[in-house]
């Protein structure tokens, strides 16, 4: 008998193989070493298939995940619903086509209608029909090309636009000046394109519209743009030198006459009006020492890189996306980084723009929390390590809110339209409340309620509206039945 | 693990309670309940997480791949129609997700390997958690490297033909099942079993004689 083919071992074992088909086998192993040990092996790695079967993933940070999913799904469907449809994009050319082509067979069919009548169907046509002259289109007037619009996604410190205070709304146009001090910012201008300004820099946007972007940088710069067009041009201009790209993801630091440059991904061109140098993905170069830098440098710049540019995961327009989406203010410890739905985003306080919904809010050594933004609305919240309060202090607060409750008409009127329905029955609110010594509320948030949504918002901004006075800094969650 | 329930069983069954739940459940994602989105993710998120480890014994990217598939599901529970229970839905996505990582690696073989050196860390520690009782250390280490041994046989197999006999051999499903899983029918997915399973015996036959081959030589080098 030839050899036992292993899979044959393998139904064996799996049982699918009829009794006399089994001892056959069996027969042939026990005289054959090479079979025995094939099939001792096969046996082997079924029993450790029963275990692979049982075998339980490793812990995964779920809630990390989750707010990944809620971020992409959410996104989604606020730009679906917020896109234009696509048909009534198209409904004027299609009809002034299908009009010109209609035209077009009403011509040649009347044409070939009047031809056929006549002994010299070409003579009689151009007798018959008025000469029609081809007169070439006017060449259009050339117009501007549809400017830019950048939006702030991510605000820290003390930063400037034209001399004043930037404000996390402002919609940053061309012949813009932005200057940073101690402070950072984001700005996004495309779907994936946008730059960061560190501290102690300045970009002048001298070109900001739909073919070319021109940066005028003195400081360090992070930009990340997406792939342009041929008649799309984005340069940075760093004292004399000018760095020209296509689509790609890059770090300059222009000081004092020095250019550094870190290429993340994609290509880019620097030139200095007498030489070109091209630098690619992971390549670091010093304009000063024209040298490329050493691997673990290099590695470090990159990985830094990756976290600069702060982006909204869907994009509209900045008008749009602006006003539907939210900035969530965030006071930080200055040594820890915070992240959002995952995302590290920065340390200290600062403000980032997300879309609204929930998101997730952690940093490291703090317990992460959920934190809730409709459109157009902001939040701050804290992910300090927790004050060490005393029992008294929060005691003293927890009543001190509860007094105010008892006093307030304003809980009332927003309870008003649930009592009507009769749904007031049990009815609670949970509040996360953090009480700075001055008395300033320093956040405030709902944690859980059997509310509707609109009257959970109301109480919770009638809270906001306490005047706590001045005693021991707290945080604590309260649970008001009302 | 995920049961594959086709919609006869589940008439014999009778599990009417749990499929009206299931309707329900996916009634209010469709009607975008954030609240019934967060419970199905709850409830499936660890069967999805489980499916994808041990297809793909993959670790690092576990959580991108889990992300994806949940992304997948709530992309298309609108055009889910209940032709089959829900979590053969999604093991049927976990499937796809996991063929589509199973290509991307054959194409591009993993990059930085900073995090497996930390995996690798928990491996060494795991194999000396994940012992309790009477198994020795050197029944441990004896078990890990037949389960590496199995995945890394997989890995030679072109990925269709991966999937199916993961399926078939491992996990235990019928033809009829792996067919509606991995959306082939039931013909080409004997086929491409019974191709998977003669390469991968095989593979495993001569794994283990090259074994004992290199047992041998460095025994007689003992000897000398």
């Amino acid at each position: 008998m030839a050899h036992v083919g292993p899979h044959r071992w393998a139904d064996a074992a799996a049982g699918r193989l009829t009794a006399a088909e089994r001892r056959r086998l069996e027969a042939h192993a026990a005289a054959c070493t090479t079979c025995a040990a094939e099939r001792e092996e096969v046996v082997r790695t079924w029993s450790a298939f029963g275990e692979i079967r049982e075998a339980e993933p490793p812990p995964l940070r779920w809630d990390h995940i989750g707010a990944r999913i809620y971020w992409i799904t959410s996104s989604e469907r606020r730009a679906a619903a917020g896109a234009p449809p696509e048909r009534r994009r198209w409904t004027l050319p299609a009809v002034a086509l299908a009009s010109l082509g209609l035209a077009l067979l009403l011509y040649t069919q009347i044409g070939r209608i009047i031809g056929r009548g006549a002994p010299d169907s070409t003579h009689a046509s151009q007798s018959l029909l008025p000469e029609i002259a081809v007169v070439p289109p006017a060449p259009a007037a050339l117009s501007p090309p549809p400017p830019l619009e950048g939006l702030v996604t991510f605000l820290q410190g003390d930063v400037r636009r034209d001399g004043s205070p930037l404000a996390f709304d402002d919609l940053i146009v061309a012949g813009s000046r932005i200057e940073t001090g101690q402070g950072k910012v984001a700005i996004q201008f495309g779907k994936n394109s946008g730059f960061t300004l560190a501290p102690s820099s300045s970009v002048v946007l001298s070109e900001f519209d739909n073919e070319g972007v021109v940066l005028a940088v003195e400081g360090e710069l992070f930009v990340d743009v997406s792939r342009r067009t041929d008649e799309q041009s984005f340069v940075v201009i760093t004292g004399e030198r000018e760095i020209r790209v296509r689509g790609t993801a890059f770090r300059v630091v222009h000081r004092g006459g020095q250019l550094r440059v870190a290429c993340g991904h994609g290509v880019i061109a620097i030139s200095d009006g007498q030489g070109e140098e091209e630098l690619v993905a992971g390549q670091v170069i010093e304009w000063a020492s024209a040298s490329l830098m050493r691997d673990a440098a290099r590695l470090s710049e990159m990985a830094r890189m990756q976290r600069e540019v702060i982006r909204m995961p869907a994009w509209t327009d900045a008008g749009a996306l602006g006003a539907t989406s939210s900035m969530l203010a965030i006071s930080g410890a200055p040594e820890r980084f915070v992240k959002v739905d995952g995302v590290p985003i920065g340390t200290g306080s600062f403000r980032v723009r997300v879309m609204s919904g929930r998101h997730y809010v952690e940093a490291e050594g703090v317990p992460g929390k959920w934190v809730e933004l409709d459109a157009g609305t902001s939040l701050t919240t804290s992910v300090r390590l927790p004050e060490t309060t005393s029992a008294r202090g929060k005691a003293r607060r927890r009543a001190e809110l509860m007094r105010a409750l008892d006093q307030g008409t304003r809980i009332d009127a927003c309870m008003r339209p649930v009592r009507k329905q009769g749904i007031d029955e049990n009815a609670f609110i949970i509040l996360e409340i953090g009480i700075l010594r001055s008395g300033t509320i320093e956040y405030l948030n709902i944690v859980d309620t059997n509310l509707p949504r609109s009257t959970a918002q109301c109480v919770r901004n009638v809270v906001d509206h306490f005047g706590f006075g001045e005693g021991p800094a707290a945080m604590f969650r309260q649970r008001i039945s009302l | 693990m995920l049961l594959f329930v086709s919609r006869d069983s589940d008439a014999e069954t009778g599990d009417h309670q749990a499929l009206a739940g299931e309707a329900e459940l996916i009634r209010r994602c469709q009607a975008g309940e954030r609240s019934a989105e967060e419970e199905f993710y709850r409830r499936f998120r660890r069967p999805v997480a489980g499916n994808l480890y041990r297809v793909l014994n993959e670790r690092t990217d576990l959580d991108d791949l889990v992300q994806e598939v949940f992304v997948i599901a709530f992309r298309g529970l609108d055009r889910f129609r209940g032709e089959a229970r829900l979590s053969t839905w999604l093991y049927r996505i976990c499937i796809n997700v996991a063929l589509g990582k199973i290509r991307s690696r054959t194409r591009r073989p993993p990059a930085i390997p900073m995090a497996d050196l930390e995996l690798a860390g928990h491996a060494i520690h795991d194999l000396h958690e994940a012992t309790p009782g009477p198994d020795s250390p050197d029944a441990a280490l004896e078990r890990r490297r037949a389960h590496e041994r199995v995945y890394r046989i997989l890995e030679t197999l072109p990925p269709k033909k991966r999937i199916v006999f993961y399926l078939h051999e491992i996990e235990g499903h019928d033809l009829k099942e792996i067919a509606y899983l991995v959306g082939a029918n039931p013909v080409t997915v004997r086929t491409r079993l019974f191709y998977a399973r003669k390469e991968f015996y095989r593979r495993i036959a001569q794994d283990a004689a090259a074994e004992a081959c290199t047992s041998r030589t460095s025994g007689r080098g003992g000897q000398q």
